[in-house]
Order: C-alpha cells, then structure tokens, then sequence
C-alpha cells in the first residue's frame, strides 16, 4: 500500500501520464485495424514457421482483396503489384524482432503461426498483438524520460502543468497521431520513435556513441530514418569527430579526432554486421535491397501525402482542366485515367513535366543542403543537429517519392522538444502538428472510429495550444491572422468532407475529392511550416557561445 | 431518486434545527418547488386522463412487486426487486461527496462498478470496465491523494471514535482496520473476478460465481450503510453541520 501511495502520490506525475496513456491504449484495443494487423501477423508466421534463408524470399498471393477501395498495404505497398501484399520489407532487425514476438505469441494462439493462415484473425491474436505494441512502447516511455532531462527548465512556473517538462511529457506520450497510427491503425512507430529520441537525447547528454549506436540500430529497424541519417552524420563529423573549433564557429581542422572517427565507423559497421551479416553470407543482399526499397511503386500513395508533390499534381490538374475548357489541349493526347480519377498509382502528368524517382532524389538532396551546411558552417550544438534533423526529416516528406503520410511524425515527434524552449519553434510547431495530424484523418474512414479520432484531435490540439500558450505567454501572440484562420479552417473542412460530402451526389462521380481536398489543405500547412523552419534555422543567431564540444 | 434522499435529509435538518414555527416556511417553498417541477414534467400528459394513468401505471408496476428505483442505499439493499445498475442511483450522491471523504468514496465506487461484474461480463465489456476501473482509481490516488487521508478526522469518525473510547479506551486502531478492510475487499474483488473469467462454474451450481460476487458486493455495502449511517448520526450531534447550514 505504502509503494502504490509513492507511486501515486503528488510528485510522480510522469508515471501517472504514462500509466494513464497505456490504460487510454487498452481501451482502443477492440477498434479498426488496418491490413497492417494482417502483415504483422504474417511476418510472426513468417520468421516463426520458415527458415531465415527464406524469409526475404516468402510470396503469398492474397486470398481476396479485402482492402478499402484507396487503402494501401504497409508501406505503401499497393495489391496490384506483382509480387504479394505483405512480404518482408523491414530490415533484418525488425525480422528478428517479430521472430522473438512470434516465441511469446505461440501461448496465445498457435494458429497465427501458420504462413497459410492467410487474414486469420481471432481474439486472441488481436489481443497479443495489441498488447505487444503497448508492451513495446515502454522503451518510448523510457526515452521521453531521458528528453524531459535534456530540457531547459528555466522557464519554469511555479505550477505543474506550466513546466516544461510536463507540457513535452504530454505533447510527446498522448501524441494524437502516434496514438491514432499505432494503436488503431496497427503499427509498431512507439519503439521506434523510442530508439530515435532516446539517441537524440544521448546527443544532447554528450554521450555521442550511445547516440550514434541508438540510431544504427533504429536504422536496421526501419529504413525510413535514413531520411534523418544525414543530420546524424554531419553533426557527428562536425562536433564530435572535431574536438574544438575556432572562435568565429568554423572548422579547426588540425582538430580532428582518428580515434573518434574510427569508433563511431566501428560502431557502424559492427551493427550493420550483425544486421546484413547472415544475408550477406546467403548471397540474399540483392533480393534483401530490392525488398527494402521497392521503386517499382509511383509518385504518391493513392491517398496523397500532403508535400509537394500534392501541390503538384493539383496544379497539373488545375492546368489540364483549364486547358481543355480554353481548347489548347486535345482531349485524345491525355491519359484517360488522369482524366477520371485522379488517383492512379502511375501517375503521368498531362502539363507539368512528369516526375521521376531521380528527380525526387535530387530535389530532395538540394532541399536538405542548406540545413546541411548550416550544421557544418554554424553549428549550434544539439538543438541546432535537432532543427537540422527535423528539417531534414520535413524535406524528405516534402519531396520523397511514395511518401506515406505517416511519415509526417518523424518530424512532428522531435519538433515536440524544440516546441517547449522558444515561442517561434512553438508556433511552428502547432501549425506544422495539427496539419499533420489532421493529414492522418483519411487512415480511420470506419464510423464508429469517427468520434473517436475527432475527440482525440480535439484533446490533443485544445491541450497543445493552450500550455503552449500559456508557456509563452509573455512573448508575442503564437498565432497570426492568417494561421488562425488557416487552422481554424481545418474544422470546416472536415465537416465537409466526412458529413456533408456523402449526401451529395458527387460522391459517386469523384469519390476522391475528400482526400483530395484534405491533402491539398494540409500540404499548404506543412510546406509553410517547413518553410517557416527554414528561415529560422538561416537566420538564426550565427554561433552559440557553447565551445565545448 | 436522488430528489427523495436530499429531501429526507433535508427535512431531518429542518426538523432537526429549526424551532417548529419555521418548519412549514421552508416546507411551503420546498413543496412549492416540488409541485411546480412536477407540473412542468407531467403537462404533456395532462391533457388526457387515460395517459396520465398509463404513465402512472408504467411508473409503479404493483404487479411485479414493488418499482424498480433506489433512493439510497437502504432502498437499494432492502427494496424489492432491485436491479444491480440502480446501485448508480447511490453512486451518484456518493461522487458529490468525494472531495469529503475521498478514501470511502472511492472504495464505495470501486464495489459498486464490481457488483456489475455478472451484467458487465455479459456485454463483454470486462476489458474496458477493468481500464477505467484502473484509471478511476489512479487518478483518485494521485489527485486527493486518497492513501493519505485515512485518519480518523478524515474518514469523519472522529466523533464516532471519541464516543467509542468512553466505554473502550484503547479505540485507537480504526483506521488501520479499516485500512486492512479495504486491502481485503480488493484482494477479494480481484480474486473473484480472475475466477469469474478464467474457470468455469461446477455443474451443479452454475450461477455460482454471480451469487459470490452478489454476496461479497453485499457485504460491502452493508459495511458501507453502516459507516454512512455512523457519520450521519454522530457527526450531526457534534454540531458541525450547524456551521454548514448557515
């Protein structure tokens, strides 16, 4: 009784937020899941029932497409490629992890474990699966603890709910859209996002090795993160591999450490090691990579992701439209189903130049060079590596190719550190995460989930705004004009689309304005914010006076 | 209803309190408003005899027994034909009183959500019960925080305890007993509900599990009227509730 009161009692309120949270993910235990539920558990029967030489080899043809109609499978993965839905496409790490889940899984249900079990669902599998991501999101919990450490809590006011602390503690567990994508869409981001911000936060302790192994292995989890590696080595060439630097921040170079360089390469390559290792002993590395980094797909999801290439392909519209009403487009020459729908998976671009996976690459890597050089030439320490890992994070949403929305937390999650020490970053901060979040709508179309993710969204943007509000509320107002009306905008619009779109009679002609409309809407948030961002981080004050590397 | 306990209580203040000239003031304007809530409610079904009748005979079934409402927990436990979700009925007046005395509250609550066990289990509504079940308890405990306030002058016995010591000087260990009650009501509910889920009942007594939970819930609330009705009498001789009428 003693230790529940201890643990309970007045001082230990982080407990209390992550307990409370958890019991919150219970509750959405029996809610939608996506075809994600159904690829988890065929990769436990997968790594559990085959061999590893076959685990990147398995193909299961989908039994029937039970998908909604714009749905996507993991990662994108649309049902009509030639090979099947859900095979193997994580790097070996997550493997082995749904290998270790799949030893604990057989107590709850043995017949999961079959690979020919295709779309079995029974309660208990719902529950273990469930419960192993709730179970796993105790390393987030853990690494939201380490980054409370690293904030600065001079700002302090004298009660709880306006340290900092406590404001980054909520706005990072009861984050709406990790809540919304992990524990009802069905996803394992918790862990992840634990790996990468338990590194950051070794990046901001000075503990640079630990940092640098976190992220490898986050790394040989899930490759999506490469989309931040630039920032992680940079910033560990620049501030860590050079021991000191000049007065005016540039490099002395007859400062460079061999042994640092040389550790963090060993660390590196010892994790990749252990990671490809087996698969490079297969001769499997060509059929592991063409897995990981499927090309094959096109420009966008069949749902948008609000980034530039949204913008984009609305333009082309736009003009396509607009050609064909002034007469200056033969209407034969144009892609019949361009015309139609709008969604297609190949997408051609009638008036626009068409878009190659090059093309996105390069202007993805002139979108992150200046942030890049601003982390070599200026280099503010941790928070400036952070706002360069956001940024790259944001820029690679921007112009990646087959961006999924859910992406957008990778940057939306670090922000949350940035967002609780000054008020610029806080206001960037909510446009850029109540768009976002707003941009995950699409992913829950069940009804009953409807008042579910409002609620939600409701909570989670009410709570941000007011403490950030509050925290700042000594500086200029967060918000102008045009942003309010911008994100007061955001409530229409779903009115709209989820209430009064369906009784229309469009819904049978264009099924795909909704999403089109909300991709759109939001993409012009994110491209502002990212914008926003940028300009902070090139006009921000030249060097820190911290010289200490 | 709720409106039939705060009246008795009421009136046992009047009564109580006031001289007897002042009684029927009060009860003049107390009736007044009654009657005029009552109208407003039942004008829809003024306007013809037959409906009122039929309204009355929905609300009072004298053919299955006595009606179907609680006012308090006397009513609850010594009605007939009761229904375990009228226990909300007590719960009810029980939340307005959390902030007073927040360690029997919420222990009250806790029982209250158990003695639906059967009902719960039947909705398949076990996992969510237990959730908020958990999350009612964790906020009371951070929030009050209810482990800390288990001394006599808290739990409103001190009076009880008082008038107990003139007989038994050595009275001192109220709280520790009702301390241990509490651990032991837990440990009771948890186990009852781990056996409810997990095994099956014997053949021949297959509602054996539901009476058990309808019996140790029972038990509870004995305990509870009996607190309940403790501070009632005690702590109306002390006097204090003089000061929090006026």
């Amino acid at each position: 009784m003693a230790v529940l009161g201890t643990v309970t009692g007045s001082g230990n309120w982080f407990s209390a937020l992550a307990i409370g949270v958890t019991l919150l993910k219970c509750l959405l235990i029996p809610t939608y899941h996506s075809t994600d539920f159904e690829v988890h558990r065929n990769w436990l029967a997968i790594t559990h029932s085959l061999p590893v030489s076959q685990w990147y080899y398995e193909e299961q043809k989908p039994a029937r497409n039970k998908t909604p109609w714009f749905s996507r499978g993991l990662w994108g993965d649309e049902a009509k490629e030639a090979t099947s839905e859900w095979t193997l496409d994580y790097p070996p790490f997550f493997a082995w992890f749904e290998y270790v889940l799949s030893h604990v899984a057989k107590y709850f249900d043995r017949e999961m474990l079959n690979v020919h079990n295709l779309n079995y669902f029974s309660s208990r599998t719902l529950f273990f699966q469930r419960f192993s991501v709730i179970f796993t999101d105790a390393l987030f919990v853990y690494a939201v603890h380490e980054c409370c450490k690293c904030i600065d809590g001079k700002k302090a006011g004298k009660e709880l709910t306006e340290k900092p602390k406590f404001i980054l503690s909520v706005l990072l567990l009861w984050n709406f859209g990790l809540l919304i994508v992990d524990h009802i869409h069905f996803q394992y981001n918790g862990f992840l996002f634990g790996l990468m911000l338990l590194s950051v936060a070794r990046l901001f302790q000075k503990r640079h090795m630990e940092g640098a192994f976190f992220f490898a292995v986050l790394l040989h989890f899930k490759h999506i993160y490469l989309y931040v590696a630039p920032a992680y080595g940079i910033y560990l060439l620049r501030s860590y591999c050079f021991t000191a630097s000049k007065s005016d921040g540039s490099v002395r170079w007859n400062s460079f450490s061999f042994v640092r360089v040389i550790s963090l390469g060993l660390i590196v390559f010892l994790v990749s090691a252990l990671s490809l290792g087996p698969f490079l002993a297969l001769n499997q590395l060509p059929q592991v990579f063409s897995r990981l980094f499927p090309f094959k797909r096109g420009l966008c999801h069949a749902y948008w992701a609000p980034n530039f290439w949204a913008l984009y392909n609305s333009l082309d519209k736009v003009l396509s439209v607009i050609g064909l009403e002034l007469k200056l487009l033969d209407p034969k020459k144009i892609p019949k189903a361009s015309m139609t729908s709008g969604l297609v998976q190949q997408f051609q671009h009638t008036v626009l130049p068409s878009v190659t996976p090059l093309a996105t690459l390069i202007c993805t890597l002139i979108a992150i060079l200046p942030s890049i050089f601003c982390l070599w030439f200026k280099p503010q320490g941790p928070r400036g590596f952070l706002r360069c890992l956001i940024l790259c994070a944001l820029s690679s949403f921007m112009f990646g190719w087959h961006v999924h929305e859910k992406a957008i937390l990778i940057a939306v999650l670090p922000m949350s550190l940035l967002s609780v020490e000054k008020a610029g970053d806080a206001s960037i901060f909510l446009i850029l995460t109540t768009t976002g979040h707003y941009s995950l709508f699409p992913l829950l179309f069940t009804a009953p989930e409807l008042p579910i993710k409002i609620l939600l969204m409701l909570l989670f943007t009410i709570y941000s705004i007011s403490s950030l509000k509050t925290l700042f509320r000594k500086e200029k107002p967060l918000f102008n004009w045009m942003e309010t009306f911008y994100l007061l905008g955001l409530g229409p619009l779903e009115v709209c689309c989820e209430f009064v779109f369906p009784f229309t009679s469009w819904k049978l002609k264009y099924p795909f304005i909704p999403l089109l409309l909300t991709s759109v809407y939001c993409a012009v948030g994110i491209t502002y914010a990212w914008f926003r961002l940028y300009v902070s981080v090139l006009t921000g004050p030249p060097v820190s006076k911290t010289k200490k590397q | 209803m709720f409106g039939d306990y705060e009246a008795q209580r009421h009136w046992q203040e009047i009564t109580f309190n006031l001289p007897i000239k002042q009684w029927f003031g009060l009860l003049l304007k107390l009736a007044f408003t009654v009657v005029a809530s009552f109208i407003l409610c039942w004008l829809p079904f003024f306007t013809e005899r037959e409906q009122t009748l039929q309204v009355l005979r929905r609300l009072f079934p004298v053919d299955r027994g006595l009606f179907e409402v609680s006012c308090a927990l006397s009513f609850f436990l010594f009605s007939f034909q009761v229904h375990e979700k009228s226990i909300l009925l007590v719960s009810l007046p029980v939340c307005l009183v959390l902030n007073e005395i927040p360690f029997m509250s919420t222990w009250f609550l806790l029982v209250s959500t158990f003695s639906m066990l059967p009902l719960l289990l039947k909705d398949e509504l076990l996992m969510p019960s237990f959730v908020t079940m958990m999350a009612f308890f964790i906020a009371c405990a951070t929030f009050f925080p209810i482990f800390e306030k288990t001394s006599e002058e808290e739990l409103q016995l001190k009076s009880f305890s008082i008038s107990v010591r003139k007989y038994l000087p050595s009275f001192t260990f109220l709280p520790r007993i009702i301390k241990y009650l509490f651990l032991t009501s837990v440990i009771f509910m948890v186990l009852l509900t781990l056996m409810t889920v997990t095994l099956d009942p014997p053949q021949k007594l297959p509602d054996l599990f539901s009476v058990l939970v309808c019996f140790v819930s029972c038990l509870n609330f004995l305990f509870f009227l009996a607190y309940f009705n403790i501070i009632i009498m005690w702590d109306s001789k002390s006097g204090r509730n003089r000061k929090k009428i006026n």
